[in-house]
């Protein structure tokens, strides 16, 4: 290139760097302005005192009769065998056949041209157009969809994701559905007013009902472990501290690669739930006398990291643990490399049936909670809910219509509405095996779990195949922890700081978690996590929900 | 003075046994380190659930041979129609691209055309300040294109970097091939044409790679404007498999997929890539030195 092919009018490297700056300067100025400070323009976000609306009624289903009670704690009912007889919840179809939108996640591959998708539609009369959108990406998809305007009418929002800004959303443009929920009015959609109390707690935002719950067990991801492999070798399980460190090192051998323990949550490795109640560590918070503290700010926290570090130190955790993604846990798992995994305890039977295919003898049992020094421990009172689903201001003059069609949705175990929603159409989807629906090829490809992220009944524990090794012990497991759930003393109340800055102060913590367990700093860096914490927005998210406990 | 000294610098005299040895060994670790893991994922992807189990979780060698998890992405019918998609979409963006690049290119090498300097300062913008999800999303939904195949294509039609690089190649074309042509009288779109475009072969092929490997990878657009999962492409199918087991295997809400089948889910993913490059390495070698040389 010489100088005669530049162009001479416009652009020599001068020139182009101060335009960029220019024009850089007024844009980064246009863009701090358009920026807030993150405070919601409503100092407090919690309703005013006196708002706080009365939750739905909860009046169980009537018709069938479990083999295992449930129990109002929480402790879900458990089937042997899948109902011969059903029953039809909903007279008639709820829908009006007139075209609804309905935005949720989905954790599968959408099905083409999915029959089974159909076959709801048709039975509810109600032609949804479901939106699907990958778990993984969710909240940006959320953000592009309460930005751009375009609301669908119903939309999932998962409680597991801290969205920004969603009270204000909520209010803004969703429909508050008190009226039509509030205490006895529930009664109008019997199947709603059926899901267990604790599960509407989180839809109760700023003091009003605004969604749906998708119902969810109580109870804290379950410490699984190789029932076979323990039964075999005669060994007790622990029942304090220092017999859960033998325990596991009775069942590590690093010449075999063999460990007792792996990280099975990708972003909290050593933060298990399982330690915390041992320690007696609170529930996300602890209130006295309308004063918060943060768990992490409590002695018995460092008391479980440093539990967690002992383990480590003692050798028992797989060294690929920091690291460590679920798969390659769950292959672990069933190869017997790996005793125990801390899961979701709804996947139990699912692991149960995935890694008896890989090996026929894996049998998985759950390690019973225990305290440090003895005792039962304790375990957090989970939110009961995987989320819940709003009506979006656009479909406020259809609110009834949604609500049945959300009930037929919720309707319970054993219900032919239950049956279609699970299973699909027989014949097509299943065949009626000797212990309950039998999906067909068809059927495990098109049957994925959809409408049941619109609204779901309360949860039961079924398994016709695996009665002995999932039903009775998850019962008796939910039975025993149940009276020692510790409750989150925040639940229902919403601080906009902790939606704006919970996801990286969660980080912070399980980072810092991690590093004091595998030994890159030291305990004391559990006091710089603190500090951190607070100037990170805890202090603020502090104040937000201690003005909103003095108001609920 | 030995008899094998001479006046040349040493990187020029005959190697010794030992010194070709000692690269040749470096040179098959730094293939192995690359090629290891790749064979790693293609054995694992070729394996049944007992064997990676057995083996913690990556095979290297597989004992078992099993295609069932190909079977199961690719029998699915979700992940063929979502190929066809991709492939689509990754042909007609590509074209669509190059020819909008070649063109901008083109006119923005030529001086006195047109707004040459507000056009060429607002492409430049562009590589400072990315726009963000949302006034994206705004401006994709203000046009009409959500739910389209184009909402994939044009609002990344074309790269501000890939407009300079070629501009830059077209500018370096010496002046006295176009006065000839010129003279000989042909018009702007014949020069670019039959003087040009011959001469760039080699930029043009590298620049038409760089947007089908960012069309094929692509899988963001998909998400935020595909609301009809039927016109999802290949890769946001993929990363639903990938993803579904770092989230649910946490809250249990449906089992994680094997091994295998993400494994199989990465091989698929890079196939395409693997195919179409032998065709155009020749080109794409040529073209990626060009202008590291000045001329």
């Amino acid at each position: 290139m010489n100088s005669n092919t530049v162009p001479r009018s416009m652009l020599n490297r001068r020139g182009f760097l101060t335009a960029a700056a220019l024009v850089g300067g007024a844009g980064a100025a246009g863009l701090m302005a358009g920026c807030s400070s993150g405070a919601s323009s409503n100092p407090t976000v919690n309703a005013a005192a006196g708002a706080m609306v009365e939750l739905p009624t909860y009046v169980p289903s009537a018709g069938l009769t479990p083999d295992l009670p449930g129990t109002p704690e929480g402790v879900q009912a458990g089937y042997f065998t899948y109902p011969k007889e059903l029953v039809k919840s909903v007279a008639t179809p709820p829908g009006t056949g007139t075209a609804l939108s309905s935005m949720i996640m989905t954790f599968a591959t959408p099905p083409s041209n999915s029959q089974y998708f159909e076959a709801v539609k048709t039975a509810m009369n109600a032609p949804i157009d479901l939106v699907l959108v990958p778990a993984g990406d969710y909240i940006q998809r959320f953000s592009t969809v309460m930005a751009g305007g375009d609301l669908p009418h119903t939309i999932e929002i998962p409680g597991y994701l801290a969205l920004p800004r969603i009270a204000d959303f909520l209010k803004s443009q969703c429909v508050d559905l008190s009226e039509h929920l509030s205490g006895d009015a529930v009664k109008k959609y019997p199947n709603l007013a059926a899901v267990p109390t604790q599960s509407w707690r989180s839809t109760r935002i700023n003091g009003r009902l605004y969604g749906v719950p998708i119902p969810r067990n109580v109870f804290a991801p379950a410490p699984f472990y190789r029932k076979d492999i323990v039964d075999s070798r005669g060994v007790a399980l622990p029942t304090n501290a220092d017999e859960f460190v033998a325990f596991c090192e009775e069942f590590t051998s690093k010449e075999k690669g063999v460990f007792a323990l792996g990280a099975t949550d990708d972003a909290n490795p050593f933060g298990s739930d399982f330690y915390r109640g041992m320690f007696g560590v609170p529930s996300f918070w602890r209130e006295k006398g309308g004063k918060l503290t943060h768990f992490i700010e409590t002695d018995e926290f460092k008391e479980s990291v440093a539990f967690s570090k002992r383990l480590w130190d003692a050798g028992v955790y797989h060294p690929d643990s920091p690291s460590m993604k679920t798969n390659q846990a769950t292959d672990l798992f069933n190869g017997g490399k790996l005793l125990i995994a801390f899961k979701g305890n709804a996947g139990w039977a699912i692991n149960q049936r995935t890694g008896q295919a890989v090996d026929p003898k894996l049998l998985v049992g759950v390690l019973p909670q225990i305290g440090a020094d003895g005792g039962p421990g304790q375990t957090n009172l989970g939110g009961g809910a995987f989320g819940y689903t709003v009506i979006t201001n656009t479909a406020k003059d259809r609110v009834e219509e949604i609500l049945s069609i959300l009930d037929y949705l919720a309707a319970p175990f054993g219900s032919e509405e239950y049956h279609l929603v699970n299973y699909g159409t027989e014949g097509l989807h299943h065949t009626a095996g000797p212990n309950g629906p039998v999906l067909t090829e068809k059927g495990k490809s098109e049957v994925i779990q959809s409408f049941q992220y619109m609204a779901a009944p309360e949860g039961v524990l079924f398994d016709a195949e695996f009665v002995e090794e999932f039903v009775k012990p998850a019962h008796a497991w939910q039975t025993e922890l149940a009276p020692h759930m510790v409750a989150n003393p925040v639940t229902g109340l919403i601080s906009d700081t902790e939606s704006r800055v919970s996801a990286s102060l969660q980080t912070m913590i399980n980072d810092t978690v991690t590093s004091v367990t595998v030994g890159r700093k030291p305990l004391s860096a559990l006091d710089d996590l603190v500090a951190g914490w607070r100037a990170g927005g805890g202090t603020k998210m502090i104040a937000e929900y201690e003005n909103a406990l003095a108001e609920s | 003075m030995s008899k094998y000294a001479t006046n040349r610098p040493i990187w020029m005299e005959r190697p010794t046994v030992l010194g070709r040895v000692l690269k040749s060994l470096i040179l098959v670790a730094m293939v192995v380190a690359v090629v290891f893991p790749f064979l790693v994922v293609i054995s694992t992807s070729i394996s049944s659930p007992e064997s990676i189990s057995r083996a913690g979780g990556l095979v290297v060698i597989p004992t078992d041979v099993s295609f069932d998890a190909y079977a199961e992405i690719l029998l699915g019918g979700v992940v063929s129609r979502a190929v066809l998609i991709s492939v689509g979409v990754t042909i007609v963006g590509t074209l669509l691209s190059l020819t909008c690049t070649i063109f901008a290119a083109y006119g923005l090498s030529r001086r006195g055309s047109f707004g040459h300097g507000p056009l060429l300062t607002i492409a430049l913008v562009t590589l400072f300040f990315a726009p963000g999800i949302i006034p994206s999303y705004l401006t994709v939904k203000s046009l009409g294109l959500l739910d389209s195949y184009w909402a994939l294509i044009l609002p990344t039609a074309i790269n501000a970097f890939n407009l300079v690089l070629l501009r830059n190649f077209f500018l370096g074309i010496p002046s006295e091939l176009l006065d000839a042509a010129r003279i000989d009288g042909a018009g702007d779109l014949a020069i670019l044409r039959r003087v040009i475009l011959p001469l760039s072969k080699a930029i043009t092929t590298v620049i038409a790679m760089f947007y089908g490997v960012a069309y094929w990878n692509s899988f963001f657009s998909a998400l935020l404007y595909m609301t009809s999962e039927s016109k999802w492409p290949l890769q946001l199918i993929l990363r639903v498999f990938v993803l579904e087991g770092q989230q649910i295997g946490v809250s249990g809400e449906a089992p994680p997929p094997q091994q295998a089948l993400q494994m199989a889910i990465v091989v698929i993913a890079i196939i395409p890539i693997l195919v179409v490059f032998p065709f155009v390495q020749r080109h794409f070698t040529k073209g990626v030195i060009t202008g590291a040389i000045k001329g």
